[in-house]
């Protein structure tokens, strides 16, 4: 939309005139009709299996003070897809309003792309909310990957087993690209399996008939350099058991690289 | 071994750098935003997601074979059953599109030719335009 404006003499003012004219009439356009333009164009999408795998990442962003858009994105192949989002109002929304959103996103999707299109859904700390992964895993068949805040009782009972030399470490050294600069990391990581510390989680599953349902979690300590060797290590927990922590380890960010 | 048997959690990288900030800084879906209508937002935003899954789409390999072909030819080869000059009629609220044969035979004048390509013989998509 830039460059458009209104011609005032030889010089064309920056007034978005056109952006404005159509906020006026998208205006006029009932939120139920934009929702089913959403679901439209993402079934065209999937018709065509332009859509492809079936690992899932469902995240929110702030757009600006007034609202947050929580979007469910394709992400198993290069091209990522938005499948389903949401706009709240609101700078920031409370974890259990975000996980409702969630679950209308994924319902939303399954009913468009049918009840298998989804097996793994990947989420930030934001999303650790144990009725939702009980939802996920036993009312949906959608395993979980989700990052572990280090205030939960899982954490520290994690946190405790390793410390105590509970858990075995395993060192990995690998090399990782960053726009085109190729950098040898190093890390530390442990898993443990058959985790029932999450009242939240199995509560939920029992609802589900699952007395049993317990979680995996990991620990993941960059130790590189002395300082990020010194920063607390970073939890994943999941309803599905990985091989070890080293395969599910996340793309080390930069707040955490730094 | 390990490299290959997951990695499970870095896909959620796509999220945040090639979804949430090329809709962001590419997309100026922050930047631009239309008015502070919530109604407004919500347009924006749809078409916004809607347009950045069509541009993801055209950037797969299926999607620049088919932004290669010209638009003629590209109606040609999707819609052959319209021919090349297909009519949009607009009727109590509801629109459809339709071939000028089709048209004609509904309104009781029939052509006394057709131009349509004859369908399941395809054979002249490629030709120039």
């Amino acid at each position: 939309m830039d460059g458009i404006g209104i011609q005032r003499g030889d010089k064309k003012s920056r007034c978005r005139v056109i952006p404005i004219r159509c906020a006026m009439r998208l205006s006029c356009v009932e939120e139920s009709a934009w929702v089913r333009a959403q679901a439209a164009g993402v079934q065209s999408l999937s018709q065509r299996q332009v859509v492809r795998g079936k690992v899932y990442a469902v995240d929110g962003s702030g757009l600006g003070d007034d609202f947050r858009v929580v979007a469910l994105v394709c992400v198993s192949a290069i091209r990522p897809i938005i499948v389903a989002w949401r706009l709240l109002r609101g700078p920031s929304s409370e974890k259990g309003k975000e996980a409702a959103v969630t679950r209308s996103l994924i319902e939303q999707v399954l009913q468009v792309a049918g009840p298998k299109a989804i097996n793994l859904l990947l989420a930030d700390a934001l999303y650790a909310d144990g009725p939702l992964l009980a939802w996920l895993k036993y009312g949906q068949g959608i395993d979980a990957l989700v990052s572990l805040p280090e205030d939960r009782l899982l954490y520290q009972d994690l946190k405790g087993l390793a410390d105590g030399r509970l858990l075995d470490w395993t060192h990995h050294r690998y090399v990782r690209t960053i726009q085109g600069h190729k950098q040898v990391r190093e890390v530390e990581v442990t898993a443990a399996g058959a985790l029932t510390s999450w009242e939240g989680f199995t509560e939920a599953a029992a609802r589900y008939g699952r007395a049993d349902a317990s979680l995996w979690a990991c620990l993941i300590h960059d130790v590189t350099t002395p300082d990020l060797a010194a920063e607390p290590p970073r939890a994943l927990v999941s309803t599905r058991s990985f091989a070890d922590g080293f395969a599910a380890r996340p793309r080390l960010s930069s707040t955490l690289a730094h | 071994m390990a490299l290959r048997r997951g990695l499970a959690f870095r896909p959620r990288w796509h999220i945040e750098d090639d979804t949430y900030r090329e809709l962001k800084e590419g997309w100026g879906l922050e930047q631009q935003r239309w008015g502070r209508d919530v109604a407004a937002a919500l347009g924006r935003t749809t078409l916004t997601c809607l347009a950045f899954n069509t541009a993801q789409v055209y950037r797969l390999q299926a999607g620049e074979r088919l932004a290669g072909m010209a638009i003629r030819r590209l109606r040609r080869q999707r819609q052959r059953e319209l021919g090349s000059a297909p009519a949009v009629l607009y009727v109590a609220g509801g629109s459809g599109v339709f071939s000028l044969e089709e048209v004609l035979n509904v309104l009781g004048a029939a052509p006394r030719e057709s131009l349509l390509p004859a369908l399941g013989k395809p054979s002249s998509s490629d030709a120039p335009t």
